[in-house]
């Protein structure tokens, strides 16, 4: 069953650096758009990785876009090739991105994220302004139709965004 | 005879300005931008298991 506030709090339990991106940051800045996963941009460091495949591991990720739909328990050795990530686990698909396309690696990324609260819950999430740079540099149909509604909700009282 | 806050209008043909030029409802933006950052995430993920639901219901019926 897809919950994608357990999904992001184990990432933040095992203390995994990520940033929020995509559709479901879209969605948390009042976008109306359905998305089906979780992306983040994550820091490829290995030891990163190594805990963000400890925040995972229980929930029975595969790797999604293989034909087979492959177990996802590499070793240290595979992890440090890692550039991608696009898993499905029993809480819902996450996308793991080393990269964002019109903004650059994590820490560009990072540098570019803000915090917000999710109940007990904090998490780094694409500042609005540079979610907004980041679907136009993607460019397809669906990153043009969030990039409308953004910049509508830009408009809006700041109370409510 | 009217009561008051009604516009007279059926509900359906009150149309929100700048719908079609939005290209979006803003109304459901504007639902969304009510919530709290918790409740907007919520709100995604059973967008996503309804959406899910509806897939798997689909290829069943072709398979």
């Amino acid at each position: 069953m897809v919950d994608f506030i357990q999904l992001l709090k184990r990432l933040s339990d095992y203390q995994v650096e990520y940033v929020l991106v995509g559709g479901l940051a879209a969605a948390t800045y009042g976008s109306s758009l359905v998305t089906q996963d979780v992306d983040v941009c994550v820091n490829l460091e290995l030891a990163n990785l190594i805990r963000l495949k400890k925040a995972v591991i229980d929930l029975n990720p595969v790797h999604r876009l293989t034909p087979n739909r492959l177990k996802f328990d590499p070793s240290e050795s595979e992890l440090s090739c890692v550039k991608n990530l696009y898993l499905k686990t029993d809480l819902g698909a996450l996308d793991c991105l080393g990269q964002i396309k019109g903004l650059g690696e994590f820490q560009d990324v990072e540098a570019r994220a803000e915090n917000i609260q999710l109940e007990d819950l904090t998490v780094r999430i694409l500042s609005l302004e540079a979610l907004i740079e980041a679907k136009r540099a993607m460019d397809r149909p669906k990153d043009q139709e969030t990039v409308r509604q953004l910049k509508w909700i830009q408009k809006s009282p700041p109370k409510n965004r | 005879m009217k009561t008051k806050g009604n516009t007279g209008q059926p509900s359906s043909t009150v149309k929100t300005p700048d719908a079609e030029e939005l290209g979006f409802d803003p109304t459901l933006i504007e639902e969304n931008l009510s919530l709290s950052f918790s409740d907007r995430i919520k709100q995604a993920s059973q967008a996503a298991n309804a959406l899910l639901k509806l897939q798997a219901a689909t290829r069943n019926r072709r398979g």
